[in-house]
């Protein structure tokens, strides 16, 4: 399908329809251009259409914008809600990992039994855990 | 819940300081005051139904609200982007929502019948011409604001721009109205 024409004009055209301001050059253009002959009717048209009286109250803005405050709160609470539960998550993980590692500490076995990489590994795991744990509560509270 | 888990919330809920929304409530109500009228007029040629056109006017301004944009943002960039956002809503509306008949479609009035007809014009467009058409021609907004607004290339906008104008022109042709 051939595209039809249009004139680099008709911005013009257009802006001269809506303030009525019209200068000899952009009127002779217009008598012989075809395509902001037809930008006129249609423009006519459309104003027309945008011009019927709307008489109908409109929605009242504070009624939005009381809407538009409690969704935005209840985002907020959502969201603190959501790191309160991450919190108590890696607190209650945290504790879980602290009595493993006591466990295997302090347990039956006593350390100096055990291999050096498994002590190692274990006292890394709890450097790693408490770091962790310490990053994800300042985030939780908002400090980071 | 547990107790701290709820507290938080009731304090989220019941803070005293205002919520995050990207303008202050004087502002809004001078942005709705200058663009409500316009978006409704367009909701309205978009859905022609005055009832879901307030709906999505009102969407529209609640998601605008909600929006993280960028501080400060001129008042033609923000109706810019409440006309993008009415777009999409109407476009998911219409997408879901059955056909309503024409405005004045009860009435047997002649001048009723004619502008039932006038109205019938438009809604034998395409809605991306209808959307061009309307932004085009009564909002003013220029190829690059319409193609944010519709989401097309703004070197498209013109021949397509052309195009909805050409059928649009030849339908009031057809209808003897030009």
């Amino acid at each position: 399908m051939i595209a039809p024409n249009a004139c680099e004009r008709e911005p013009e055209i257009l802006a001269a329809l809506a303030c009525g301001e019209w200068n000899e050059d952009l009127r002779a253009h217009m008598e012989t251009c075809p395509e902001c002959r037809e930008a006129q009717q249609v423009w006519t048209y459309l104003a027309g259409l945008s011009a019927e009286q709307d008489t109908a109250p409109l929605p009242a803005p504070g009624l939005i914008w009381w809407r538009a405050q409690l969704a935005a709160k209840r985002k907020q609470a959502e969201e603190s809600v959501v790191a309160i539960k991450l919190a108590n998550k890696t607190a209650a993980a945290l504790t879980l990992a602290l009595v493993c590692l006591g466990a295997i500490l302090w347990g039956p076995q006593s350390w100096e039994h055990l291999p050096v990489p498994v002590l190692g590994a274990g006292i890394a795991l709890l450097i790693l855990l408490f770091s962790a744990g310490t990053v994800l509560y300042a985030w939780a509270r908002g400090k980071i | 819940m547990p107790a701290s888990t709820a507290i938080a919330a009731e304090e989220a809920l019941t803070a005293p300081q205002t919520a995050a929304v990207n303008m202050d409530e004087e502002s809004f109500r001078r942005f709705y005051e200058n663009t409500a009228r316009p978006l409704r007029a367009y909701l309205l040629r978009m859905t022609n139904d005055s009832a879901r056109a307030d709906d999505l006017l009102q969407e529209s301004y609640l998601r605008l609200l909600e929006a993280k944009l960028p501080q400060p943002m001129e008042e033609a960039h923000r109706k810019n982007y409440l006309f993008r956002i009415a777009t999409n809503l109407a476009r998911t509306e219409a997408s879901r929502a059955k056909p309503l008949p024409l405005p004045g479609s009860a009435s047997t009035h002649e001048s009723m019948t004619e502008r039932r007809d006038i109205h019938r014009l438009l809604a034998q467009l395409s809605p991306k011409q209808r959307e061009m058409l309307w932004l085009a021609y009564v909002e003013q907004f220029s190829h690059r604001e319409i193609a944010g607004v519709v989401g097309a290339k703004q070197e498209s906008i013109r021949p397509m721009l052309a195009r909805a104008r050409q059928k649009l022109a030849e339908l009031l042709r057809q209808g003897g109205f030009a």
